[in-house]
């Protein structure tokens, strides 16, 4: 049986992101918690957020503009990015949906 | 060969795996500019790159028409914009040039200049993809 992983699917300024669900601990108005910044780019209207913990375990939120759902993808169609495509910590990977590209970003690197 | 703007340019054919249409892209967030995103192509996610901004000397416009052709250098690979491939051309190594200092791309990215007598080809820009390619990386890189 192939091995698989929660990812949640968010948009940001139109773009598609994925990261490992299991990360987000809630989905809610950008609010409370200190925002990590725009690492993704700026959102359109940023009316979510998503909630999580830094590696220093604090408590950050990250403003995006839609949630497209979760989906359980085998771990195989997951790829490392590229090396002159690979930039700071943050797009770890990406997730090959037929032949289009989802990055895969580490919530908690961004804080 | 292949024309970007108004550069005509050569790749070695073993540096070339596959010539293709542009599929959909992803682009990257705080990437270098010649880096215009990711795409995914054959289980394999490629960085796309425009040869015109890498080379700065302009950028390309991605169309409907643009074709990429994915070139590869030991390890490293990546897909190209080009505005046209033009075709596959024979060339003797006698008739290599060495770069000139002063041209339009820089010389230490090219493995020299051909000439040719075919109208509206002129002088063939012969990259060296290799170098390219690490020049690529080492530009993600060092941002």
């Amino acid at each position: 049986m192939t091995p698989t992983v929660d990812i949640l699917l968010f948009e940001v300024a139109g773009v598609r992101f994925a990261a490992d669900a299991s990360q987000v601990m809630r989905i809610d108005r950008p609010l409370e918690e200190p925002s990590v910044g725009a690492p993704l780019g700026v959102p359109h209207h940023g009316r979510r957020a998503l909630i999580f913990y830094s590696e220093g375990g604090e408590l950050r939120r990250l403003d995006i503009d839609k949630v497209s759902g979760v989906r359980s993808v085998a771990i195989e169609s997951l790829r490392r990015l590229p090396p002159p495509a690979r930039v700071g910590e943050v797009p770890i990977g990406a997730w090959l949906d037929g032949d289009d590209a989802v990055l895969l970003v580490d919530l908690a690197r961004m804080a | 060969m292949f024309r970007l703007g108004e550069l005509m340019l050569g790749v070695p054919s073993q540096n070339v795996r596959e010539v293709t249409r542009m599929g959909p892209m992803t682009p990257l967030p705080r990437m270098v500019a010649s880096v215009l995103g990711v795409v995914g192509h054959r289980g394999e996610v490629l960085p796309v790159v425009d040869l015109l901004r890498f080379l700065g000397v302009g950028e390309l416009k991605v169309t409907p028409r643009a074709r990429i052709f994915i070139g590869v250098a030991g390890n490293l690979s990546a897909a190209f914009l080009a505005d046209a491939v033009v075709g596959l051309r024979k060339v003797f190594t006698a008739d290599i040039w060495p770069a000139p200092v002063t041209g339009q791309v820089p010389a230490e990215l090219l493995l020299g200049i051909v000439t040719t007598d075919r109208e509206g080809e002129g002088a063939i820009n012969l990259l060296n993809l290799t170098r390219v390619l690490q020049s690529a990386r080492a530009r993600a890189v060092a941002r």
